[in-house]
Parts: C-alpha cells; structure tokens; sequence
C-alpha cells in the first residue's frame, strides 16, 4: 500500500507539475488583447468629464477607432470592446459601476453575441480571464450558476485544457501572440486594439457564416440590455445600439437574419437604435481576419459614421439616425 | 472527490464487513445522487430477489422452487416492462388500434428511465436462477447481497456481474495488492483516454452526419458510420475499463467485457468479444434453456434469432433496435448454420495455407464481419428506419457511381482530419496491443518511458478534449 500510494503521489506531482508549466506558460498576460482589460476598466474609472463609451466585443475594439470618435464629439473616449467569448453580462456588468452622469455609451454586438450561444461566453476565455495576475473580479451576473456548474462538471476539464493548448501554441508557433492578435499595439493610450490593422486577410478566409436566431437567448440578452439601460439612464447617462459590421457579401446572404434581428432589436429595447444592419456592411477587403474585425481603412469608415451620429446625439437632436438620413461612409 | 474519499476510508477501514458497509453505503449514495427516488426502487428489486433466493434453497419441492423463480422473473422483467417498455408498448397499441379505425384515447404514461435498471435487474434475476439451478448457495449476508448488486462502479453501465463471481469477493476478506491495483490504474487511464479524445470527438462528427442524413453523399455517411462503430465502442468499453479498474482499486475483479471486437473473423467471434457480460447472460439464461446449439437446424436458427431479438429490446425500446439484434442473430445463426453442417458432414478443418494467404484471409474476414457490423449500428444509430434506409441507399448508391468522394476529402480537414488521425492512431495501438488486456499494459519498458507514455496519454485526454454540451455515456440510456 505505500509503494502503491508513493507511485501515485510522484506521478500525481508529475501531472501538476506539468499542469503549473503549462498554466505559467498558456496563462494571459496583461499586455495581451484578453488581459487589456485591466487597462480598460482602469481607463473606465478615471477622469471626472462626461465621456463617450463604446461597449461591446471585439467588433468596437478592432473596428471603431477612438480617434475619430473624439475629433466627432470632442469628449474622451473609452473603447470597452472585449472578448466576444466573456459574454454579454460579462462587459455589461464590468461598465454599469463606472458609468457616470451626462456619459453616452454606444451598445454593438454582434449577431451571434446577442442571439446565439455567445452570449452566455465561453468558459475558456472566462477562465484565462480569471487567471490573470492579480485576479480578475467576476462579474457573472445571471449566468454565473451557469458557468459554476460547468466549471465543476466534466467541463472542468476544459481549464487545464485551455492553458495547455495555449501553451503548447506558444511553444510551438513563432510569434503566435503577435500572429493572433493577441498582443495590443497602441491600446493604453487610446484602448482601442490596433494589433493587426492595415493586415487584410484573404477574401476566402472571412467566412460567410450565420447561425440562426435562437428566440430564448435573444430575449435573455434583451432582457439584459433593457436592465442595463435602466440602471445607467438611473445615472443620467444616454444608451444607444449601433450595429456591427459585416462583408456585403454576408449582409446578401443572412440579411434577412440580420433584418430580423435589428426589427427585434427596435420594437423591444427601451433605447435607440442608431443604425441599420444594411448602413453597416463593407467591402471584404476592409475585414483583416473575420467579417467583423475591420481593418485600419474599414475602421476609419465605420467610425465616422458611428461619429457623425453620436455628434447629433451630444449636441444636437437626440432623435436616433435612421437609415435613411444615413451618410454612405462605407 | 468521491472516489478517493471511499477508497480512502475502505481501506482504513481494513476489516471485511465494516469495509462491505461502506461500499453498500457509498453505492446508493452514488445512485442516489442522480436521483435518490429510485434508490428505492432498486432496494426492493434486490429484497424480492434476496429472500426468494432464501426460499428457493430451503425447499425441495419442484412446483413451489418453479413458482419462486417465475415470481422473481415476473417481477424483474415487469419492472423493466414498466420503467423502460411502457412507452413503446403503448405506442404500438395506439398504431395499432388506429390502423383498424378505432380511436384509442389518450396513451400516454410518461415516466423516467431509471438509470442503470437494465444491468441491476439482470444481475439480481442470474442470481435467482443460479440458485435455482443450484449452481449457486445464496448470501448468508443481506449486506454483501446488497452490496454485490449496487456495487457502485459497475452499477449504471455494467459489465453485468454474475453473483458466482462477484458476490464470494464480498465474502472473503480483501488485501491490497500493487500490481493489481496499478492495473486498474492503467484502465482508469485507458477509459478516459478513449471516452474523451476518441468518443466523444467521434460524436461530433456521427451526430452532425445522424441528425440530417439526407444532406450528405454516400462517403461521408459511410466514414460517419464507421466512426459510430468506433464511438460506440470506445464510449462503452471506456465505461467497462473504468469500472473494472476502480473495483480493482478495491481489490475486487469484475469480468472483462470487451476483447478487441473489431479483430474479429466472424460475427459469432464478434459477439463473443462484444459486451462479453451481457452476451454470455443470454447464452446462459435465454439461449441454451431454449435448447442452443444442439437441436435441429431449423430451431438453432430460431434459438439464435430469439436470444438476438431479445438482446436487441434490451438495448433499447424501439423497433430499430429489435431490427439491429436481427441483424446479427441472421449472421451468427448464419456462421453457426455453416460451423454445425460442415460438422454434420464429417468435413476435415481446412488445412493450413501459407502465412501470406493466411493473413490476407484473416483481413478479408475481419473486413467482411466490420462491415456487417457496421450495417446493423446503422439502424442502432439512425433516429428513424426512413433515416436508416436513407443513409444505406445513399452508401451504396453514392459510392458505387463516385459520388461524394471530393465532398468527404473537403469535410477532412481541421478538427475532423484531428479527430481521423487520433481514430487511426488508435486502431493501430489496439492492434499492436491486442494480446493484452489493456493497451496500456508495457511494464516492459523502462519506468521513465513508461511513465511519459502514461503522462502522454493523460494529457492528449486533456488536450484534445472536443467542446461539448454532453458527455455522457451512450450505454447509460439502456
């Protein structure tokens, strides 16, 4: 029995040892495009002046640049663009503290991160998150039992899984953060993330693909929206939704979903709806890596539109933009 | 948690019937944390076995030994009728009784599938035959009874105990034993390498080609039916290596229930590889008391074909699995057809050839009975018959003209080219393996090799673990 049970524990010890590499080496730095959220959410707590907040994925924080934002609306700028993979009350809740009156925040997701099984995240990116050095407040919101219960479920496993394979991509690729995206270039200054701007991915590798509407995921991330709308108006801060972008040749095939989606959007959310789905489509070599990450040319576009509304919004009528008054910047 | 935690305390424990207490305990603590309602349930199917296993060896008299036995299978069987067959019988009935105009009324008996009933049932049923037939003397102890049918690594998904076997180890004190334990290591860790990288990567691509057959070509429905074989076999040995292994871990030995199926020459060798527990409690309780093998030709087929029908139904409640166990009832009865006329005819053994014909012989019959196989879990897997004939026509169509063969070479990419190169990577280990009991048996080699193999597989689980909502494990249904 204790040859038996020293054999286990040396190759128990073994296994964690490894488990500690790979977690030291696959583990999300606080320069990476995951780990910027530190700065993000620091950047959300400074300052006293009434700011412009983009919140939403990766689609704000590759595609709008702050820049441009600020020359609109001649207020500061915070790009709170995160991880599509946290979820929706991942960012919702991270911003809703640090909101304060007189404050514009411009609401975009994704088709998938509001109607699709992103919108509760993905226990992976959570858990890089969460490991990031000093640890990562939660903030989990609804779907916290959700992510408890995979987490100690046989999904469990997914979190050695997660740094092992991250370690291992390390290893293995040269360059794989820089290649991925994964480092920001530029982001403390502006927050927004500039890593492969300019980079334009072949036009076959930007995949056309559109999941269908799932109604009970929709109504939940509604649900949220109008909460989080709530608390903020609460604080004297003004909430909009602009839509994010997509390749014309996805709006052709999956407009219909879209157009679905933003009706949906209209009729339920208690804020408005700047845009269209349709004002926010663009040629394919404008997206570096996927049809909703724009390139340095196809961010300058968007953000002028999304600027010249916001403009209207901060100093002139608050009535939302439609499309039709909509300016062709794409 | 639960596991080191029982085999902590048992083996602190030392004693034999303090230790049997905490495995009874620890076994309905685990069925009871899925749902402890059918806790009960399972008490009283192992009671009614237990005390007519009791009167059974008290009396001599045949009709009343005859009577006990009937009540038991009565009993045992009508639970299994209710928990897992009411439902498909009452929806016969309602097809029927539409089919001749008449309006049966609302049918519906909506009840849960406890889990695991069809292995514990059968393991308390060979109990009280075995003592019927007095093959075996009942448990003195009510505790080591209880505990030998809730034994709690087998309890959900088998292998199906025989109490000859399992029940003496819960009478005899249990020591610890090194090698034997690090076997069931090694099990443990063979389980789990093949439940989650083989499994249940395979899983994503059967059920993506099983929920719409029609929208594939012939090829890609042919690789999908191939990874089914390997699915189902990987998920459901992985079950049996791990419930082997923990018993070991408590010093007890459960029955091998697979031995490299898919080596076989012959569906009858198949079958004897295949869910050997399951398979050898139909040969001893259905087969061989309908009169086996040694009968006219013509009731070998029908014994055959019974025993394989009603091996089917307990597979599952539907028309599709019945079909399945005939399937393969048709092919043994066939191959054992064949074995009893060539003995009938007095005809030598064939005589050896050389080792080249040999071996390609042996290829083309292993060949041959995967493909029959593989034939019958189509049924087992499709949702419908309509889905099962769709993917068998499109098969044979598609691959016949060529269709679909770029189509399956571009879905060969990313994640299914992974999930294909660990499939190969696997078979060949098994074969290279298939003298052992488990593959990861290579106490030949040097520890540190050793252990980076072990190390390697324990991680390529972790690594390659596909995203899924689901894990379970498919026998867990039955």
């Amino acid at each position: 029995m204790t040859q038996f049970l020293k054999t286990v524990a040396t190759f128990a010890s073994i296994q964690l040892f490894i488990a500690a590499v790979c977690f030291n080496i696959g583990k999300t730095g606080p320069d990476s495009y995951l780990g910027g959220i530190v700065a993000k959410e620091r950047r959300l707590g400074e300052g006293t002046e009434p700011r412009v907040i983009l919140l939403g994925d990766s689609n704000v924080g590759f595609g709008i640049q702050s820049g441009i934002i600020k020359d609109r609306t001649h207020r500061e700028v915070v790009n709170f663009g995160t991880d599509v993979g946290l979820g929706l009350d991942y960012a919702l809740n991270a911003v809703e503290p640090h909101v304060r009156t007189g404050d514009t925040i411009v609401v975009s997701y994704i088709f998938e991160s509001l109607a699709t099984d992103l919108a509760n995240g993905e226990v992976e990116t959570v858990t890089r998150l969460q490991c990031l050095s000093p640890p990562r407040r939660a903030y989990f919101g609804e779907a916290l039992p959700e992510y408890t219960s995979k987490i100690l479920g046989r999904d469990g496993l997914r979190i050695p899984r997660t740094f092992a394979r991250q370690a291992m991509a390390r290893i293995a690729i040269p360059n794989f953060d820089i290649r991925t995206r994964n480092v920001a270039s530029g982001f403390v200054a502006s927050v927004d993330w500039t890593g492969h701007y300019g980079v334009p991915q072949e036009p076959e590798k930007i995949h056309e693909f559109c999941a269908p509407i799932d109604t009970r995921i929709l109504d939940r991330s509604i649900r949220t929206l109008n909460s989080f709308c709530k608390s903020c108006r609460a604080k004297g801060v003004t909430v909009v939704f602009s839509h994010a972008p997509t390749t014309r040749e996805n709006y052709e095939t999956n407009g219909e979903q879209l157009r679905d989606l933003h009706r949906e959007l209209v009729s339920r959310l208690e804020f408005p709806v700047i845009d269209e789905p349709g004002d926010q489509q663009y040629d394919r070599e404008l997206f570096f890596d996927s049809r909703n990450h724009l390139t340095e040319k196809g961010g300058q576009l968007r953000s002028q539109l999304v600027g010249n509304s916001l403009a209207r919004i901060v100093y002139g009528s608050t009535a939302p933009r439609t499309a039709s008054s909509a300016t062709t910047a794409n | 948690m639960f596991l080191p935690v029982v085999w902590s305390l048992y083996w602190l424990i030392g004693r034999r019937r303090p230790q049997n207490v905490l495995l009874l305990c620890a076994s309905y603590f685990f069925y009871g944390w899925w749902d402890y309602r059918f806790c009960g349930l399972m008490l009283g199917s192992s009671l009614l076995d237990y005390f007519i296993g009791r009167s059974l060896d008290r009396t001599d008299d045949a009709k009343r030994r005859k009577a006990l036995l009937t009540a038991s299978i009565i009993a045992n069987v009508g639970v299994l009728c209710i928990f897992k067959y009411s439902g498909f019988f009452l929806d016969n009935l309602r097809t029927l009784t539409e089919s001749v105009g008449l309006n049966p009324g609302d049918l519906t008996f909506n009840i849960i599938l406890p889990i695991g009933i069809s292995f514990y049932t059968f393991q308390t049923m060979s109990y009280t035959i075995d003592i019927y037939r007095r093959q075996l003397k009942p448990s003195e102890s009510l505790i080591d009874y209880l505990g030998f049918v809730s034994f709690f690594p087998q309890l959900v998904a088998g292998p199906i105990e025989r109490a000859s076997n399992l029940l003496p180890q819960f009478h005899k004190d249990r020591t610890f034993n090194y090698e034997f334990a690090a076997s069931g290591c090694r099990l443990l860790l063979w389980g789990f390498f093949k439940k989650l990288v083989i499994a249940d990567r395979l899983s994503l691509i059967v059920d993506k080609a099983y929920a719409a057959p029609g929208e594939f070509q012939g090829p890609f429905l042919a690789f999908a039916t191939v990874c089914f074989a390997f699915q189902i076999y990987c998920d459901f040995s992985a079950y049996s290596d791990m419930a082997i292994g923990t018993a070991r871990l408590f010093g007890i030995s459960l029955m091998r229930n697979f031995n490299y199926p898919y080596l076989s020459k012959s569906l009858g060798e198949f079958w004897r590889r295949w869910h050997i527990s399951l398979s050898t409690w139909f040969r001893d309780y259905v087969y061989l008391p309908l009169g086996g093998g040694r009968v006219t030709p013509t009731r070998r087929f029908i014994n055959v074909m019974i025993t394989f029908l009603v091996s089917g139904l307990w597979h599952g409640a539907a028309w599709r699995f019945i079909f399945w166990g005939g399937i393969n009832g048709a092919g043994v009865a066939w191959d054992s057809q064949r074995a009893a006329s060539r003995k009938a005819r007095g005809l030598p053994e064939p005589a050896r050839r050389s080792w080249p014909i040999e071996y390609l012989s042996a290829i083309y019959r292993t060949g041959v009975t995967f493909s029959i196989v593989c034939l019958g879990w189509i049924f087992f897997r499709a949702d419908t018959f309509t889905d099962a004939f769709v993917v068998i026509g499109r098969v044979f169509a598609d691959c016949a003209s060529g269709v679909g063969f770029a189509a399956l070479k571009a879905e060969l990419r990313g994640d299914t080219l992974v999930t294909a190169a660990c499939l190969v990577g696997f078979a060949v280990f098994e074969w290279l393996q298939q003298n052992k009991e488990c593959p990861l048996e290579i106490t030949w080699i040097p520890r540190p090799v050793r252990w980076g193999i072990y190390t390697g597989t324990a991680w390529a689980s972790i690594v390659l673990l596909p995203l899924l909502e689901s894990g379970d494990f498919i026998y867990f249904q039955f």
